[in-house]
C-alpha cells in the first residue's frame, strides 16, 4: 500500500514534469479568431490585438505633422554600423521636433525569424522593421505590413523599376516592403590555389560550365586543395538562376525544377565533385558563411557575398591578398539577383505616419547613397541602395586599386544596376529550403541518385507550398 | 507560530467530592480558546493563500497556460505569425502521423533516450563512488569534475563540433598515430552524429548527477559495507547489494529527469549539425522537428507544431509510466 502510494506520488511528479516538457516544447500562440476586412479594402490581419483604423482605411496617411515615438528594428547591424544609424536617427529627430525613434537590433537569420514570429503573434513588432527576404513574403501574406500603395501612393517611384515591380507581395498585388540595400553575389577565389592547379589566376569563371570545369581541375591536381564549399545554402538558388533553371512555374504555384535538365546537371556535377574530393566532406554541414574555411588557404572559391571579404582580411591577410574577384556566374541574357533587405511598417503601429516617414527617409536616394558610402569609407560592407538615382551616382563604382574589397565594390556597382528581384528565391525559405537542401545534401554525398533527390525535394516542397496556400 | 498554554480551568470544572456513591457525571469539556500572540493574532484567513499565490500564478502562467494553449492549438490551423486559426479537428494529428519526417524524428529521440538514460543513471554513480572517499585534494578533483556541468551547453557543443570535424583534434590524432588513413566523418553520418551528441550530453551531464549521487551516498550506512565484507562480498557484490539499494530513490529521480531531458534533446544535435539535423535531416530530433514546423513564418503550421508538442508530451508520459511500473515491479 505504501509502495502504491509512493508510486502514485512519483507518477504525479513525473506527470507534472512532463507537463513542463509540453510547456517548454510548446509553440507560441493565442486563441483562435478570424479575419475581418478594413474599410478601405485592406484586409485586417488575424491577430489578437486591435489594429488602428487609419492603417486599414482607404485614406492616405498625413505625413505633414509628425510627432510621438516609434521603434525601429534591424537585423545584425548593431556593433558595426552604430555610428551611422545613431547619427541618422539624431538628424531625423532634429528635423522633426517632437519625434523619437528607438533603435533595436537582432542578429542571426534564424533568431530574427523566430523573434519576428513571436512578435507578430502578440502584436509587439517594431513600428519599422528591417525585413529579410526570408520573412517578407510571410509577413505580407499575413497582412501584417502596411499597404504602401493605399497609404502612400507613389512611394515606389525612386526605386529601380525591375525590383519594385516584382516585390508586390501584399493583398491584391500591393506593395508592403521598400527595397533597402543589397549586395550582388560575386565570385571570390584564391589565386594561389588556381595557380597550384594550373589555372589562370587572373581568369575567374564566367559561367557555371567554366566553374565546374575549374573545380574538376583543382580536384585532379590532388595537392590537398579543395575547390568548393559543401554548404550550398548561400549559393544554390543563385547558381541555379545563373544556369537558367526553372525553379517554379510562372504563377509560382508549383516547384518545377526536377524536370529541368540544368538542375540535374548541377546536381550531378556536385555529386561528382564530392566524390572526387573537390569538396571538404564535413563542409556539407558547415557554417552558412564559408569565409572561415576559405581563410585556411586551401579552398579555391570563397564567399559569394563581398561584404564577408572583411572576415577574410581580418582572419588571414595573405589569403585576402591572394583573393581575386569576378562577376556572378550566369549564362547570357540572365541578370544578377537583387538579394537584399527590405523595410516594412507594422500594420499594428499606433504611429503609422511617423513610421512611414522614417521608412521613406531611410530608403530615399540620399540616405541609400550615404549608407553605401559609409560601408566603403569604413570598409565594413559592400552594400548598394535600390534607388535609381543613387545607383547612377559615379562614386559607387569608383575603385582605387587592386584591393579585393575595392574590386568587389566596383564589379558590384555594375551588377547592381541590372539586378532584378528573383521571385523564386523568396519561396526558398524555411522548411521549403530545408527540404531542398536535405535532398541536395543526400545526393552530393552519394546517398541517393541526383534525379531521385530532385524528385524527392520537389515533392516535399510542393506539399509545403500547397499547405501554406490553403 | 504555535503557542502552548497551561490548561485553563473553566467555570464549573471543579473536582467531584469523593464518597457520594454516584459515579461522576461526565461533563462536556470545552476546548480552551487558542491564544495567539504577535502577528498571528492579526492573520486573516486568506494570508496562507497569499503565500502560495505567487508560485500558483507562475505555474499557471508558464506551465498550465502554455500546456492548455498548445493542446487547443493542436486542433487548429493556426499560422505561426498570427497565432490564430480555425478548428480542424484531428487533421493535424493525421498529418503528423503520416509524415515520415516526424517518425524519423521520433525514432531518433527514442533511441537517444534509450541509450543516454541507462548510461546517465549508471556512470555518474560510478564516478561518485570514485570521488566520495575523503582523501587529500578530493575537493579540487570534485570541482574539476564538475566544470562541464557549469559550462554553457552551447559552448560545449561548439567546442566538440570543432574537435570532431574532419580536420579536428580527434581525426588529426588518429591519423598521426596511424590508426586511420582518412578522417572519420563523425558529424555527417546519421548515427555517428547522434552518438557524438550523446557523448556531449553525457560529458556535460555526468558531473551534475554525480553531485546528486554524492549526496545520496552520504546517507548510505557505512556499516552495511563492513557487514557485506564480513560476509565475503567483493566490490561488485557490495555495489549491487548495498550501494544500489541505498541510492535507489535517487536513481529513479535521475532516470526521470534524464528521460525528460533526452526526449527534449535539441541543443547538442542542432549545434553539432549546424542546425541541419545532419545529412538529409536524418538525425533531426523531435524538438527540432517541432521548431521547424511550428516556427517557420512562411510554410509553418502552429497547429501541426503543437500537435508535435502534444505527441512529445504523451511519449514522455508513456516512458515515465513504463519506467515507474518497471521500478515498482523490481521493488516488489
Amino acid at each position: 500500500m505504501i509502495q502504491k502510494s509512493s508510486l502514485s506520488r512519483r507518477a504525479v511528479l513525473g506527470s507534472l514534469a512532463a507537463a513542463g516538457t509540453l510547456g517548454a516544447a510548446s509553440c507560441t500562440g493565442a486563441s483562435t479568431g478570424g479575419d475581418a476586412g478594413g474599410d478601405g479594402g485592406i484586409p485586417e490581419p488575424s491577430v489578437g490585438c486591435e489594429i488602428p483604423e487609419m492603417n486599414l482605411d482607404d485614406s492616405e496617411l498625413d505625413l505633414s505633422d509628425l510627432s510621438g515615438e516609434i521603434t525601429f528594428m534591424t537585423q545584425g547591424l548593431k556593433g558595426t554600423f552604430d555610428e551611422f544609424f545613431t547619427d541618422l536617427i539624431a538628424d531625423f529627430e532634429s528635423d522633426h521636433p517632437g519625434t523619437s525613434i528607438t533603435w533595436t537590433d537582432q542578429g542571426g537569420t534564424a533568431d530574427f525569424d523566430t523573434l519576428m514570429v513571436t512578435q507578430a503573434g502578440n502584436c509587439s513588432m517594431a513600428d519599422v522593421i528591417n525585413v529579410p527576404s526570408s520573412t517578407v513574403l510571410a509577413l505580407s501574406q499575413e497582412n501584417l505590413l502596411l499597404d504602401y500603395d493605399v497609404k502612400s501612393p507613389g512611394l515606389g517611384e525612386p526605386f529601380v523599376p525591375a525590383v519594385w515591380d516584382s516585390i508586390a507581395f501584399g493583398d491584391q498585388g500591393h506593395h508592403t516592403a521598400l527595397p533597402w540595400y543589397f549586395g550582388p553575389l560575386l565570385v571570390t577565389y584564391n589565386k594561389d590555389v588556381f595557380e597550384r592547379a594550373g589555372l589562370d589566376p587572373e581568369t575567374p569563371p564566367a559561367t557555371m560550365d567554366e566553374y565546374f570545369e575549374m573545380a574538376h581541375q583543382i580536384a585532379a591536381a590532388d595537392n590537398g586543395d579543395y575547390a568548393l564549399y559543401g554548404n550550398t545554402s548561400w549559393y544554390l538558388s543563385d547558381q541555379w538562376h545563373g544556369m537558367g533553371v526553372q525553379i517554379m512555374n510562372e504563377d509560382r504555384s508549383e516547384f518545377t525544377f526536377a524536370a529541368d535538365e540544368n538542375a540535374l546537371r548541377w546536381m550531378t556535377e556536385m555529386a561528382s565533385l564530392y566524390a572526387e574530393g573537390a569538396i571538404p566532406k564535413d563542409s556539407v554541414l558547415g557554417d552558412l558563411d564559408q569565409s572561415q574555411a576559405y581563410t585556411e588557404g586551401t579552398l579555391a572559391f570563397g564567399t559569394p557575398n563581398a561584404s564577408f571579404l572583411r572576415t577574410v582580411r581580418s582572419a588571414n591577410q595573405s589569403v585576402y591578398d591572394a583573393t581575386g574577384v569576378g562577376r556572378g556566374m550566369r549564362e547570357e541574357g540572365i541578370n544578377p539577383i537583387f538579394s537584399g533587405q527590405y523595410i516594412g511598417v507594422s500594420v499594428a503601429s499606433p504611429n503609422a505616419p511617423l513610421a512611414l516617414a522614417w521608412a521613406q527617409h531611410l530608403t530615399d536616394p540620399a540616405q541609400g547613397l550615404a549608407w553605401a558610402q559609409y560601408g566603403m569609407d569604413t570598409e565594413t560592407a559592400v552594400v548598394f541602395p535600390a534607388t535609381t538615382e543613387a545607383l547612377d551616382d559615379p562614386s559607387l563604382a569608383e575603385a582605387s586599386g587592386k584591393d579585393p574589397m575595392e574590386q568587389a565594390r566596383s564589379i558590384s556597382a555594375e551588377e547592381a544596376k541590372v539586378s532584378e528581384a528573383y521571385l523564386p528565391a523568396f519561396y526558398l525559405t524555411g522548411q521549403v529550403q530545408e527540404a531542398l537542401l536535405n535532398s541536395v545534401n543526400k545526393a552530393i554525398v552519394g546517398d541517393v541518385e541526383p534525379q531521385e533527390a530532385l524528385d524527392s525535394a520537389q515533392e516535399s516542397m510542393n506539399r509545403l507550398l500547397q499547405r501554406s496556400a490553403s | 507560530m504555535s503557542t502552548t498554554t497551561a490548561p485553563v480551568r473553566g467555570p464549573g470544572q471543579g473536582t467531584v467530592p469523593s464518597g457520594t456513591g454516584t459515579p461522576p457525571r461526565r461533563r462536556r469539556t470545552r476546548r480552551p480558546p487558542e491564544v495567539r500572540n504577535g502577528a498571528a493574532r492579526y492573520r486573516a484567513w486568506w494570508v496562507p493563500w497569499l503565500w502560495v499565490a505567487a508560485p500558483v500564478v507562475v505555474v499557471a502562467m508558464f506551465y498550465l497556460f502554455p500546456f492548455l494553449n498548445t493542446f487547443f492549438l493542436s486542433f487548429t490551423d493556426a499560422s505561426p505569425l498570427s497565432g490564430q486559426g480555425e478548428n480542424v479537428g484531428l487533421q493535424n494529428y493525421r498529418d503528423l502521423l503520416s509524415d515520415p519526417v516526424f517518425w524519423n524524428a521520433v525514432l531518433n529521440s527514442v533511441v537517444y533516450a534509450l541509450i543516454v538514460v541507462p548510461l546517465m543513471v549508471l556512470l555518474p554513480l560510478l564516478v561518485a563512488l570514485l570521488v566520495r572517499d575523503k582523501v587529500p585534494g578530493i575537493g579540487l578533483f570534485r570541482s574539476l569534475y564538475y566544470v562541464p556541468a557549469i559550462a554553457s551547453l552551447v559552448v560545449i557543443s561548439l567546442a566538440w563540433s570543432a574537435i570532431l570535424r574532419d580536420q579536428g583534434m580527434v581525426n588529426v590524432a588518429l591519423m598521426d598515430i596511424g590508426l586511420i588513413d582518412q578522417p572519420i566523418s563523425f558529424l555527417t553520418g546519421r548515427w555517428t552524429l547522434l552518438l557524438c551528441a550523446m557523448a556531449v550530453t553525457l560529458w556535460a551531464g555526468i558531473p551534475y548527477y554525480m553531485i546528486m549521487y554524492l549526496a545520496a551516498l552520504a546517507n548510505v550506512d557505512r556499516s552495511l559495507y563492513d557487514a557485506a565484507a564480513v560476509d565475503g562480498a567483493g566490490p561488485v557484490r557490495k555495489f549491487l547489494t548495498v550501494t544500489v539499494p541505498g541510492v535507489r530513490t535517487m536513481m529513479t529521480l535521475v532516470a526521470i529527469l534524464v528521460t525528460i531531458g533526452s526526449l527534449k534533446i535539441f541543443t547538442e544535435v542542432h549545434l553539432l549539425s549546424n542546425g541541419t539535423g545532419g545529412i538529409g535531416g536524418e538525425s533531426q530530433t523531435l524538438t527540432m522537428y517541432i521548431r521547424a514546423v511550428g516556427l517557420d513564418p512562411t510554410y509553418g503550421s502552429l497547429g501541426l507544431g503543437s500537435a508535435g508538442a502534444v505527441a512529445l508530451f504523451l511519449m514522455t508520459i508513456g516512458l515515465l509510466i513504463a519506467s515507474q511500473r518497471l521500478n515498482a515491479d523490481s521493488e516488489n
